[in-house]
């Protein structure tokens, strides 16, 4: 039984070297686990205790079929192995200093419960600084857009009434009695025809605003969480 | 649990977890043992296996607290093996309640 955190590392240290295994990031990952259990309140002979036996860890790094007491095997398996960790250790590297640069561009994508002030602080900033102008004059803006295309699918079909009744029973717009009837028919259709493009799009920017509003939601929830929104 | 039972399922159970979200280790481990009881430290082993395999990836990701956390990332061929051993899985569960004479709800 190991009862530090030493004391279990150094074992599994040796019970790999003797399986001819000498990557470090092995170790590096148990180190990490340490950390980690620590931090969560456990002492160390828990951690060790919940981990198991480093001899039995060991044999599972080994290549498939290794058991410690077969020693004839375990020198074929050394030099085997040895070349081997040594080429993945390698790749590995690289990767992670590849992968390491990516996430520090891109947000970690945990689950965790590590909710990161540095992000709060962002969301904060980009609240005061951006979206208290931002989304009202936004939001104006999509309603005057739905405001322009109202009037322009209304005001034809009120002149073409002007024009078909005369200003008898319905008070015309003013335009009407400044053109005659056919350049207020044409001018109706002109609206008309700006009216129909203006409501192909109305939808999608009606939509797409509610799209904004829910990523900057989800924003605010993962920067104040830190765990993954689901909405 | 019959830990030679469980050895076979635990590869499909840590990727089953990865296909939903990027994982550490420690993490991983607890998501685990919620369900049921693993010596913890064979994940590590299973972890570098699957990485060999080319069935995830690692990556650091700095913490606020103690050194950098190496993130595990499932990849399209883990995926595609999680799928494979979900449907063995599946496969082979019922078999064995059709010999123990369990049956499922809709069968």
């Amino acid at each position: 039984m190991y009862y530090t955190k030493a004391q279990f590392l150094e074992v599994l240290k040796a019970e790999l070297l003797k399986r001819g295994i000498t990557d470090n990031e092995i170790l590096e990952d148990f180190e990490q686990h340490f950390e980690i259990g620590l931090s969560q309140g456990l002492t160390e002979a828990q951690v060790c205790e919940k981990l198991g036996a480093p001899a039995e860890i060991a044999n599972q790094y080994a290549p498939e079929g290794y058991t410690e007491s077969t020693d004839t095997k375990q020198n074929t398996n050394q030099t085997e192995s040895n070349t081997t960790s040594a080429q993945t250790q390698q790749s590995a590297f690289a990767e992670n200093n590849y992968n390491y640069s990516n996430a520090n561009q891109s947000a970690p994508q945990n689950n965790g419960d590590n909710a990161d002030v540095a992000k709060m602080v962002g969301v904060i900033c980009l609240d005061v600084l951006v979206l208290t102008w931002a989304i009202p004059t936004l939001f104006s803006l999509l309603i005057s857009y739905w405001a322009v295309m109202i009037s322009f699918f209304v005001t034809p079909v009120v002149m073409i009434i002007g024009i078909i009744f005369g200003s008898y029973f319905f008070s015309a717009p003013m335009i009407v009695s400044m053109l005659t009837p056919a350049a207020g028919i044409f001018a109706a259709l002109i609206l008309f025809g700006i009216a129909l493009i203006m409501s192909a799009f109305c939808v999608d920017i009606w939509k797409g605003f509610g799209k904004l509003m829910q990523a900057i939601a989800r924003l605010h929830y993962e920067a104040f969480t830190g765990k993954k929104a689901t909405f | 649990m019959n830990s030679q039972l469980k050895r076979g399922t635990l590869e499909l159970c840590v990727l089953s977890i990865l296909a939903r979200r990027d994982c550490y280790g420690y993490e991983l481990v607890n998501a685990i043992s919620e369900s049921m009881h693993i010596t913890e430290g064979t994940i590590y082993p299973l972890l570098k296996r699957l990485k060999d395999d080319g069935n995830i990836t690692s990556y650091l990701v700095e913490s606020t607290e103690g050194p950098p956390r190496k993130y595990y990332k499932i990849t399209n061929n883990g995926l595609l093996k999680t799928k494979e051993l979900e449907g063995q899985w599946i496969q082979f569960y019922r078999s064995i309640n059709k010999i123990l004479g369990i049956t499922e709800k809709g069968e």
